[in-house]
């Protein structure tokens, strides 16, 4: 025969109990209690360190850094730009090659 | 780190500038001569852009054949009197004109080739001309 068990009869137990304990016993619960409860919160206060730590040593810390930075972001702007441009150029002297060579007159592209 | 960005900026800014400028006819190499040769009078009255443009095109020239040499510097005097917005349209047009099939394309060059038939009012359209005689 099972029986359900009734976490508050368990607690009224268990608390009836340690009135009975002596001190010593007592003493040694509440210590196993508080490293049980220590290393529970161990894994979580690591990956939160972790973590702050991934965040922070990635940010700047100074504003000498935040000028770096910004400044090789703009660099990297700028050469993108400067690429793109010159992309841009070389399709346009291609086709006013095409367009000076063709076998077509050229009136035939001119309003 | 901060005298290698410096440096860095001064490079690109520095090529930059470099593109811009644009060299007067006597200063050009006898083969950019050669190549723009129909604009030597006009040149030194090019804006810079233009010239920029047409020292790009001088540099296939070698590359080019005879023929293409002659039509390129046929045209090269008509091409520099465009505006900047008729030569983006023909490059929009020519830009068109090469996205169309292979045959349509050719069909073209076949129909601009072929020589005019004359009909016998004297007019290469086909239309009378509104001077024509009657015929007695």
């Amino acid at each position: 025969m099972t029986t359900k068990l009734d976490p508050d009869k368990i607690t009224r137990i268990l608390n009836q109990s340690i009135r009975k304990l002596d001190d010593e016993t007592l003493s040694s619960l509440q210590q196993s209690r508080a490293k049980a409860l220590q290393s529970q919160a161990a894994p979580v206060r690591m990956l939160r360190f972790a973590g702050n730590n991934l965040t922070h040593s990635l940010l700047p810390h100074s504003a000498r850094q935040w000028v770096t930075i910004t400044m090789l972001a703009l660099a990297l702007a700028v050469g993108a730009n400067l690429w793109w441009q010159h992309h841009h150029e070389q399709q346009i002297d291609e086709l006013d090659v095409a367009i000076l060579t063709d076998e077509l007159p050229i009136e035939l592209f001119i309003d | 780190m901060r005298n290698i960005l410096t440096a860095g900026f001064f490079i690109v800014f520095l090529s930059a500038a470099a593109q811009c400028a644009a060299e007067p006819w006597q200063k050009l190499t006898p083969q950019q001569q050669q190549a723009l040769a129909p604009l030597s009078t006009e040149w030194d009255k090019l804006s810079d852009p233009q010239k920029k443009r047409l020292l790009a095109v001088a540099k296939r020239y070698p590359q080019l054949t005879p023929a293409a040499q002659q039509r390129m510097q046929q045209r090269l005097t008509l091409w520099s009197k465009l505006t900047p917005e008729q030569r983006k349209a023909a490059r929009e047009k020519y830009r068109a004109f090469s996205n169309i099939p292979p045959e349509q394309r050719e069909a073209v060059k076949q129909m601009v080739k072929q020589p005019a038939a004359t009909t016998p009012n004297g007019s290469v359209s086909g239309v009378p001309s509104t001077t024509a005689k009657p015929s007695q």
